[in-house]
């Protein structure tokens, strides 16, 4: 795809589908069959995210709204297996969960957790170290930190290129 | 698995009183009294008790002085899930000694689903794995205490007065008894000691030193006396407990989340179930949590013949189609079944049947035959009438039968068909002894009544 | 009830010479470290990252569609590794789970849309109801029912499920 610019050191697995315009930070790590679309505007992901498979990554406007903005996504954000994400913002140090579902309307700030099959989709902005988990609809303000996903990165950058065929970066223009 | 196999489409009747039903698969067969029995029929005993997440079994009377609760594991106060103790090492300032900081390890507990963590409430990390997590005293404690002491005094004071008055009721019966003894039988001189005195029993017993135990009542709690959050203030709900969470902690019933506590949590019991009639073991579980196997299983699956329903069908009122049923044989013998019509039970199914006449012959369940997967013919070699079976595979076999609704069932309506089927049952002897020759197996026929759901009507 | 033929197109499947039927819109990644006991079918669109780590499966299992099985991530104090994944015999995954469990007994029952969190040991006859979320590290016993999120027992399983199990899931692989 022509419009997809990814940093030297990201691991972008070929089988994952990338859609759109899309920058992709350093260290990042895209593993197969994760799915970035950037149907309506372009897609920043900054750096050190963890994508896993069966993920969307959806830059789609809300019924109603038209326009081109931009999906901005920060820092070591993680994204489980088969999660969902089609709001406009997310901070950094997220993670979403297993099966985990934002809508379109919310955006999610800084270390915030949503748990495993949850579906949110509220016109808010969720506040900082909120976590929000269960059929309870549970919603807590964490105070530790998350923990770093350091050590995650750096044997999956050792093994993915083993068995992967890995998406190579173009030199900037 | 249940709903893969929708076990319950088939129920069988174990109590002909009551007709009541269930699926084969959650009824046990007493091989001593021939009969089926349900969960609520049998003694359920308890055998031991097993801790959810570690799964170390405890027996049962050491689970009785614990209350029922695990030792180790606690349950979150907020998601109520189990709490995971993780360590982490923290640098601490140099000590006294050393003049480097020294890097211990300290230990915290933490949700898993919810990442509550102890240190969100401030309860200091411990500093050795097991066995320090204290569970918080109940702050109502002492006036429980109280009260109990306050009953056990009035029961005593009750007793005591129930005493000094069936006592007078005997006093009055027993002088003359008393006076009679005295003057009409002169036995053994030794005697008149003990009657000597015939006013002895009036005479009352001391009254036992009872503490009179005084307890003033609890304040009564007014209207008033409720937070009522000003008007226009935004409520942070994340500080307040929910009613579960709040429930979940009964004695204390903290309204800010800051205030939640870790709670012991409960443990899992493995039971043993017994027959009431014969009194003999039905179920006895290995004592090991882990483990799935039985030393005595007597479920139903595995003697008496399981009838299902072998394909889906759409049915509609007042039209007969054929139905295919199969039958497997879980025993190690070849098994005939007939089939008997429903003979005026109570509950009336929506549906005629009709059964094969003929008895069906099934071969019985053989471990090698499994490995092989072949059809089979039938044991007796005489091929099978083709109007009537649908289908053989080894311990299996598919019959027709013809069904016909009743013409006054709605669209959607499931459908009920009844019938008996009467098959051998052989005894307990074991096939070792049948091979040798020796051994007469006791041969006994069961009738069992079935109600089979057989499809919906379109 | 017994159960129904599934009819599946012949080009789509590999079938080995253990018996495992394997579609071929499946994803194994690192497929030599992926291995299948026998006789059992993975239907399509599923993911099992055997790159990761090791994934063994037993008997008579039946993976259904679109389900992922992903080796579980620890951290150690020395590091971190990806440990792998055990699955017994005669299990049913349903569709679209995902399973991260560090060790899943045999004749285990996993409901549609469940997701069993990380470092999860299933014991031997278990159930998870469809769409549960079983967290990590949670250790689920025999013989009981887990539904809901967080998972929490909710019935405990007739002693007949061994039986109940076996059977199911060798006539799901004999109507194949």
């Amino acid at each position: 795809s022509p419009n997809v610019t990814i940093a030297p050191d990201a691991l972008v697995c070929d089988e994952a589908t990338l859609e759109g315009s899309i920058t992709i930070g350093p260290k990042c790590i895209i593993h197969p069959k994760a799915g970035i679309y950037a149907k309506d505007g372009p897609i920043v992901i900054g750096e050190g995210n963890i994508v896993e498979e069966q993920t969307k990554i959806i830059n789609r406007n809300p019924p109603g709204i038209t326009g081109n903005t931009t999906l901005i996504i920060g820092d070591n954000n993680i994204f489980e297996v088969n999660s969902e994400f089609s709001g406009k913002f997310i901070g950094n140090n997220n993670i979403l969960e297993a099966k985990a579902k934002v809508g379109p309307n919310t955006k999610l700030s800084n270390n915030c957790v949503i748990g495993a099959r949850f579906h949110i989709n509220t016109e808010e902005t969720l506040p900082d170290n909120t976590v929000i988990c269960g059929d309870d609809y549970l919603r807590r303000t964490n105070n530790d930190k998350l923990p770093q996903q350091s050590q995650q990165l750096d044997y999956l950058r050792r093994i993915l290129p083993n068995y992967h065929f890995l998406v190579q970066s173009k030199p900037t223009t | 698995m249940a709903t893969l196999l929708q076990v319950d489409r088939v129920q069988y009747v174990f109590d002909s009183d009551t007709e009541e039903s269930q699926s084969l698969a959650r009824l046990y067969f007493c091989i001593y009294c021939l009969a089926l029995r349900s969960s609520d029929d049998l003694q359920h005993e308890d055998d031991s008790h097993f801790c959810p997440q570690t799964l170390d079994g405890v027996a049962s009377q050491e689970a009785v002085s614990k209350k029922n609760k695990c030792s180790n594991l606690w349950r979150c106060p907020s998601c109520i899930h189990p709490l995971f103790t993780r360590a982490t090492s923290t640098l601490y300032p140099p000590s006294g000694e050393s003049s480097k900081p020294t890097v211990k390890m300290v230990y915290y507990q933490v949700c898993t689903f919810c990442r509550w963590s102890t240190r969100c409430v401030g309860i200091p990390d411990k500093e050795v794995l097991t066995g320090t997590w204290a569970e918080k005293t109940n702050p109502t404690l002492p006036r429980i205490t109280k009260l109990f002491e306050y009953y056990k005094y009035l029961e005593q004071k009750e007793k005591r007065d129930n005493a000094r008055r069936s006592q007078k009721k005997k006093d009055f019966l027993s002088i003359p008894l008393q006076l009679k003894q005295k003057y009409t039988s002169g036995k053994s001189p030794g005697k008149k000691s003990v009657l000597g005195d015939p006013l002895s029993t009036l005479r009352m017993k001391e009254p036992s030193m009872l503490k009179e135990v005084e307890v003033d009542s609890s304040p009564t709690l007014g209207l008033e006396d409720l937070e009522v959050a000003a008007p226009g203030e935004q409520v942070d709900f994340t500080s307040f407990s929910s009613i579960g969470q709040r429930l979940d902690q009964p004695d204390s019933q903290v309204v800010s989340t800051k205030e939640f506590v870790p709670r012991r949590s409960n443990m899992f019991l493995k039971q043993s179930l017994r027959c009431k009639t014969c009194d003999h073991n039905i179920i006895k579980p290995e004592y090991s949590p882990t483990s799935i196997k039985f030393k005595i299983h007597l479920i139903a699956l595995n003697h008496i013949p399981e009838i299902r329903v072998h394909k889906a069908c759409q049915l509609s009122p007042g039209v007969q189609s054929r139905v295919i049923l199969s039958l497997c044989n879980p025993t190690e013998h070849v098994i005939h079944t007939t089939f008997l019509p429903l003979d005026g039970k109570l509950r009336q199914p929506n549906a005629q049947i009709e059964l094969p006449k003929s008895e069906v012959m099934v071969g019985k369940y053989d471990e090698a035959s499994d490995l092989l997967a072949q059809p089979g013919a039938s044991p007796d070699s005489i091929p099978d009438d083709p109007s009537l079976i649908a289908y053989r595979r080894g311990n299996k076999v598919g019959f027709f039968v013809d069904v016909l609704p009743d013409s006054g069932l709605t669209p959607g309506d499931e459908i009920w068909v009844g019938m008996r089927f009467k098959h051998e049952h052989f005894g307990a002897a074991s096939v070792a002894l049948l091979l040798k020759g020796e051994g007469q197996v006791e041969c006994t026929w069961l009738t069992h009544t079935l109600y089979v759901n057989v499809g919906h009507v379109i | 009830m017994d159960l129904e033929e599934v009819y599946y197109n012949a080009e789509n499947y590999i079938e080995t010479a253990t018996g495992n039927k394997v579609s071929r819109q499946s994803v194994l990644c690192g497929s030599q470290n992926i291995v299948l006991n026998g006789k059992t079918i993975v239907q399509s669109d599923c993911i099992i990252r055997g790159d990761l780590a090791n994934v063994r499966v037993g008997r008579h299992c039946v993976v259904k569609s679109r389900t992922v099985i992903r080796p579980p991530f620890k951290k150690f104090s020395k590091g971190a590794a990806f440990f792998p994944c055990v699955i017994g015999d005669h299990v049913y995954i349903d569709e679209g789970s995902v399973v991260n469990a560090a060790q899943i007994g045999s004749y285990v029952h996993i409901g549609k849309n469940c997701v069993i969190g990380r470092r999860c040991v299933l014991k031997d006859c278990c159930q998870i109801a469809d769409n549960t979320v079983v967290p990590p590290e949670t250790v689920v016993p025999p013989f009981k029912l887990f539904s809901g999120s967080p998972a929490k027992c909710v019935d405990d399983l007739p002693e007949s499920t061994q039986y109940l199990m076996t059977d199911a899931t060798k006539q799901y692989y004999e109507n194949f």
